[in-house]
């Protein structure tokens, strides 16, 4: 106990000497954007905002040979920005396998592809994201919708800001106006089905990607990439470690040209919030879950005893757990989203229970401590089954880092006095009556043989002789 | 972003859509307004009348060439939807229009196949759009999956659907709309229409072939600990009775040992003989006993032995010494 206080103290000191000292991503400020010269010009401000977010950014070309993303064999960078290139490669020091290293490391990946459908797509890319269930559409594919247009070309699109299914926190709508529209004009993403892949922007129902030089006439079967809810136009991935990768699929979407105005609505469009929500996101600056506590004890015993390692079968036990959420440079108490459960299982090979926490009311042990929490709590009978179990909370939600925690305490059989007793057992009552009856009985004829006078000595004398 | 940028249409874009002076509207997007857009034009400016008059001539003249110059929009005619069986005979053609869909449920089963055939229309034109798209939705979930269809140039569309061709989320959805969506480059208006509904039949087999849905990261369901049953008595009135059956046990032993004339009648002389070994022996048997009853209770083994120790002594001496006063009685014929 006096270990664990020790632990977290010094783990609170240490996350407050981190903040400090490198800014305020989870992952580090250190940032690297491989950017042409000329493309660097269309980008300033979101190049700005990243700087004013404390990121240190180091802004090198795709061609400069000094560049590697390793320096003895530590991760050089905390995060990557890939901004969209003329190049057909990316050089010998972008390879897929380097960024996915820098992924496996921890590092955070941020992707921008051409907006144009002239634009080329370096192969390095389209086979990093064939890896993480991303696809990219072959160079010339552009993304079109008759409905809603905000050009004569049809390829500029007005796009809502994204809406997740209520049991998913939304991230990418914390701009002023929940009403204003992204401007976009790209390619798009297909997704696969890996529940590590998210789409993060959709695009409208009747949009569709095509083959822009091959079908100018008509999109048939062949020549339509993919179309309405299931074409992504920005896609998140987050690898087991956490760590993000995400493919926006029109670059153009955060150029300083998009951070305008609306003439249909004459209305400042949402990409500048937007961008900042996505590449918060990417580089953990939202989304970053962090356990600050857990505690159970056996509820027959109370709090006093926290932690232990043993419980009975069949005995009530309180499993807690504290949980704050990181939201660009402060931890806050993390609520889970109501259709949404955070639930705990008790394991031994399978889980025996897997049931919902629910927010604790009062704070019970080092919890009144960690005050930039929510803290999650259950009491359950363990199962009548003694084994090594487990407490695991295991939350991996989009969007989310994985979280998984897990706690292994033994389950010990009943104890020999701590079985019901016979006479507390009514099939026994006989028995006992029985023992009880034959010792009375034994007693008395102890009595009666010891002082019993013969009735008729003279008789018994007479029998004798 | 150099790429984008040249390619001059996103250029060109966002001159258009950052355009504020309403007035001066870029004359290919006309059809976009609404009148109510341009009402609003007319709204902010009433102080200066020339101005206003000049730009009510030109809302004027913008609302007049919208009227006469209104762009035609996508439709569709000679539309007929037809479900035949594989070898068997197919079903009659229904047709439908824009403005009224197929009344009803169409099902589809596995050996089914759907043929929808329309001829797409600019305004009463013949002509092929560059989308021509059936969506398939499940308005359950909002999953939407959709077909291009395979049309002439003369606008002549055809379009074949068997259960192979839908994706398996859809598949297993209860009824899935339809709806066709017209559009295309240009300023004539795109059409969305609902044209059926539709609900896939699956057999056994299709049933079986259905892979697994993938994972997604969720709420999984909830699982709770099923206990073993607890250990059963039997109805307690029956350990009663059977208790008072045990326990009558001893004043029927008592009687009969009465009856049989069992008495007690030599205490006092055995007290007399022998003032402590009687009472004591007596007393270290019923000790004993107790010892036995606060094991069974409360106390553990090694203090159970210990007073059994302390008292087997007691009850042996002074046994010895009852016994030799009991000899004694039967050596005189008093037993």
């Amino acid at each position: 106990m006096t270990r664990l206080r020790l632990s977290s103290v010094v783990t609170a000191l240490l996350a407050g000497f981190v903040s400090v000292s490198r800014g305020f991503s989870v992952t580090g400020p250190r940032t690297l954007l491989v950017v042409e010269e000329e493309t660097k010009e269309l980008f300033q401000t979101l190049i700005g905002d990243l700087e004013a977010r404390g990121f240190q950014l180091d802004i090198r070309s795709a061609k400069s040979e000094s560049l590697n993303l390793f320096q003895h064999e530590e991760r050089a960078y905390d995060n990557i920005v890939i901004f969209p290139t003329k190049l057909k490669g990316l050089g010998p020091n972008l390879q897929s396998s380097s960024f996915l290293n820098h992924a496996t490391a921890g590092g955070n990946l941020l992707i921008l592809l051409p907006s144009s459908s002239e634009g080329n797509i370096p192969s390095a890319i389209t086979e990093l994201a064939g890896q993480v269930d991303v696809f990219i559409p072959p160079k010339g594919f552009s993304v079109v919708d008759h409905f809603d247009t905000a050009d004569e070309e049809h390829t500029t699109l007005l796009v809502d800001l994204p809406t997740f299914p209520d049991n998913t926190k939304n991230y990418f709508a914390s701009g002023d106006d929940p009403s204003a529209k992204i401007l976009y004009k790209g390619a798009g993403l297909a997704i696969g089905n890996s529940p590590l892949v998210q789409p993060i922007l959709t695009a409208p129902r009747l949009a569709y990607s095509y083959d822009a030089k091959e079908a100018s006439s008509y999109a048939d079967d062949e020549s339509v990439f993919s179309a309405g809810q299931q074409l992504a136009l920005v896609a998140g991935v987050q690898t087991r470690n956490s760590a993000r990768i995400t493919f926006v699929s029109g670059g153009d979407i955060f150029a300083d040209a998009s951070f305008t105005k609306v003439a249909k609505t004459n209305k400042m469009t949402a990409n500048r919030a937007f961008a900042k929500d996505v590449t918060a996101w990417t580089f953990k600056e939202t989304g970053v879950l962090n356990v600050d506590v857990v505690e159970h004890w056996g509820v027959e015993f109370g709090p006093n005893i926290i932690n232990g390692d043993v419980y009975r079968i069949k005995s009530d036990v309180t499993f807690s757990i504290g949980l704050s959420e990181y939201k660009y440079d402060h931890f806050e108490p993390y609520t889970v989203p109501e259709t949404d459960a955070l639930q705990l299982e008790f394991t031994m090979l399978d889980p025996y229970y897997r049931i919902p926490l629910a927010p604790a009311t009062t704070k019970l042990g080092l919890q009144g401590t960690y005050k930039n929490s929510t803290v999650y709590t259950t009491t359950f009978r363990t199962p009548d089954q003694h084994g090594v179990f487990t407490f695991a909370v295991n939350y991996k939600r989009p969007f989310l880092s994985n979280l998984l925690e897990k706690r292994a305490v033994t389950v010990r059989h009943f104890a020999h006095n701590e079985w019901t007793r016979s006479w507390g057992i009514s099939g026994s009552w006989p028995w006992i009556g029985g023992i009880w009856v034959v010792v009375v009985g034994w007693i008395a004829f102890v009595g009666v043989w010891l002082w019993s006078k013969p009735v008729a000595p003279a008789a018994a004398g007479k029998k004798k002789q | 972003m150099q790429a984008g940028a040249e390619s001059g249409s996103w250029r060109r874009a966002q001159e258009h859509v950052t355009s504020n002076d309403t007035l001066e509207l870029p004359p290919r997007r006309r059809h976009l307004f609404t009148l109510a857009d341009i009402a609003e034009t007319l709204t902010p400016f009433p102080r200066s009348s020339l101005l206003s008059g000049s730009k009510l001539l030109a809302a004027g003249l913008l609302l007049c060439q919208w009227a006469a110059a209104a762009p035609p929009s996508w439709t569709f005619a000679d539309a007929t939807l037809q479900i035949s069986q594989k070898g068997g005979e197919a079903a009659p053609k229904q047709s439908f229009t824009p403005k009224s869909p197929i009344a009803g449920v169409q099902t589809l089963k596995p050996s089914d196949s759907l043929k929808i055939l329309l001829t797409a229309k600019e305004g009463n034109k013949p002509m092929r759009p560059h989308q021509l798209f059936l969506l398939l939705k499940d308005p359950e979930t909002g999953l939407e999956s959709f077909f291009a269809f395979d049309a002439k140039e003369s606008g002549k569309a055809r379009l074949d659907i068997t259960q192979k061709d839908i994706p398996t989320a859809l598949l297993t959805a209860p009824s899935l709309t339809m709806t066709i969506a017209i559009a295309s480059f240009g300023k004539s208006s795109p059409l969305s229409a609902e044209i059926a509904t539709i609900s896939p039949v699956l057999d056994q087999t299709a049933k079986k072939a259905l892979p697994e849905p993938p994972l997604k990261y969720g709420k999984r369901p909830e699982i709770h600990h099923i206990f073993r049953g607890e250990p059963r008595s039997p109805p307690k009135i029956i350990s009663i009775v059977f208790l008072g059956g045990v326990v009558a046990c001893l004043p029927a032993l008592f009687i009969a040992w009465f009856t049989l004339s069992a008495n007690v009648s030599h205490l006092p002389k055995s007290l007399a003989a022998s003032p402590i070994a009687h009472p004591l022996f007596f007393a270290s048997l019923i000790a004993l006993e107790g010892v036995f009853f606060a094991y069974y209770t409360s106390i553990n083994i090694f203090q159970a032995l210990a007073a059994a120790a302390i008292i087997s002594p007691v009850a042996l001496i002074s046994g010895s010494r009852a016994l030799r006063e009991v000899r004694a009685r039967r050596l005189n014929g008093e037993r």
